[in-house]
């Protein structure tokens, strides 16, 4: 099983999140990366929310901080679209992209990012909330939740190389997975990257539960949750 | 002088910045008339087909081609890899530049998806053409862990023997790497392979 890290990136900076919805600065891209790199994680992904995460935030750092050098490889979530159009040069310098509104839209939307990347490189990224007793997937970029139903798990799984199933009101806290989201809809976890509430006192149960990766967030970047030793 | 051929797709930033860490220089060259010596690297995260369109299309083919034949160094990463052989099934296939003697097939459908991870490789050096070792110095095989992300993968045209350390151990039946002489091809991406790969920037020295 693969560990990946997972940080929310805006113009140069990461920050950590609750739930994602309580933001606060982490540092710098260029030592969140490198510290990322050095504890030995799998893979990075990174979060380009569309908003700033806090206010007043100084714009002064080139948003191209994500094409430094990386050891590992890294998996891109956030705007992906756009950047094929206006700013392709920012994706060469990643291995794969990760989707979350074309998930919603026709199958065939996902087909040119598929001939410029390969399948292997196609990876969906699906938020969610239980809401009323009910789960929800969370549409990004136009900003509404939608019921879950097993026919669109299907569709994304049709797609997409891997799934990341992001349990976002977990996001940053230890140990808060919803597995039973997994159970309730069948979720092929050997194609199923667990990711919000994931902690390294969790990988153990997910390995032997069969996912193929999980991502941890905050805690990951603190120096006694390090992983160092955790094979790649 | 190294150059990463750029058509438009590819990781090639990535495979810059690889270098560069390594202190090797390089370039993106996006045109065949702009080549001026060097090792060539086609890079991966791309669909074999494509690639092979883009190069065709942009005429890096006949440049490959007689760069190899030259003797100069070429090196494929996955998707460059595959490019390197004599036909790709992926997309909806392509005639492969025809440089080693292989093809690109889909993985078995008994794997649900592509291989994507980190596993243990072992490079047996003894058929590199000699003048790409000295950055290794005295070592005769290399031994690490690399980062793997395919859903199409390499077969030898014919029966080989080949060393077990040439096979992907997850299907037996596709090559981890090949290297014949001055042409080298990379199933997994020595670029994000941490350690490993920043050994194997070696061969550029």
């Amino acid at each position: 099983m693969r560990v990946g890290a997972c940080v929310i990136f805006y113009k140069g900076h990461c920050f950590q999140s609750f739930g994602l919805n309580d933001f606060k600065f982490l540092g710098s891209s260029k030592n969140v990366f490198e510290a990322v790199d050095h504890h030995g994680f799998s893979e990075i992904c990174i979060i380009r929310p569309a908003k700033p995460p806090l206010t007043g935030l100084m714009s002064s750092h080139r948003s191209g901080d994500i094409d430094s050098y990386l050891g590992i490889p890294t998996i891109l979530v956030g705007g992906v679209e756009k950047s094929l159009a206006h700013d392709p040069g920012i994706l060469r310098s990643i291995e794969r992209v990760a989707f979350n509104s074309l998930l919603f839209e026709p199958e065939c939307a996902i087909q040119k990012v598929v001939d410029i990347f390969g399948k292997q490189a196609v990876v969906g990224m699906l938020p969610f909330v239980l809401k009323d007793g009910i789960y929800m997937a969370y549409n990004v970029s136009s900003d509404v939740l939608i019921e879950l139903t097993s026919d669109f798990i299907s569709k994304i799984y049709s797609i997409c190389d891997e799934v990341v199933i992001h349990d976002i009101c977990a996001h940053g806290k230890s140990g808060e997975f919803d597995l039973q989201f997994i159970t309730k809809f069948e979720i092929p976890v050997h194609r199923t990257i667990a990711c919000g509430g994931v902690s390294p006192s969790d990988l153990k149960r997910f390995s032997k539960l069969g996912f193929s990766a999980v991502y941890l967030d905050n805690i990951s970047l603190h120096s006694d949750s390090v992983i160092d030793g955790y094979l790649r | 002088m190294i150059n990463i051929v750029d058509v438009g797709i590819g990781n090639t930033k990535s495979i810059k910045n690889w270098l560069y860490y390594s202190k090797l220089d390089s370039e993106l060259l996006t045109r065949p008339d702009e080549y001026s010596g060097g090792a060539i690297i086609l890079p991966g995260v791309a669909c074999s087909a494509n690639l092979l369109g883009l190069l065709r299309e942009k005429r890096f083919d006949k440049l490959i081609s007689s760069a190899a034949t030259n003797g100069t160094l070429i090196v494929g990463i996955c998707a460059g890899f595959q490019a390197l052989g004599n036909y790709t099934r992926e997309g909806k296939g392509a005639r492969g530049l025809g440089l080693l003697p292989v093809t690109t097939e889909k993985i078995s459908s008994d794997i649900n998806h592509s291989i994507v991870g980190w596993r243990s490789v072992e490079i047996d050096l003894s058929h590199i053409d000699p003048k790409f070792k000295s950055g290794f110095g005295r070592r005769y095989r290399l031994k690490g862990r690399a980062f793997f992300n395919h859903s199409f993968g390499v077969t030898p045209e014919k029966k080989m023997a080949l060393p077990s350390s040439n096979w992907l151990s997850k299907t037996g039946s596709h090559l981890n790497y090949f290297i014949k002489e001055n042409i080298i091809g990379f199933q997994f991406h020595p670029e994000k392979s941490a350690h490993f790969g920043r050994v194997l920037a070696e061969i550029f020295r």
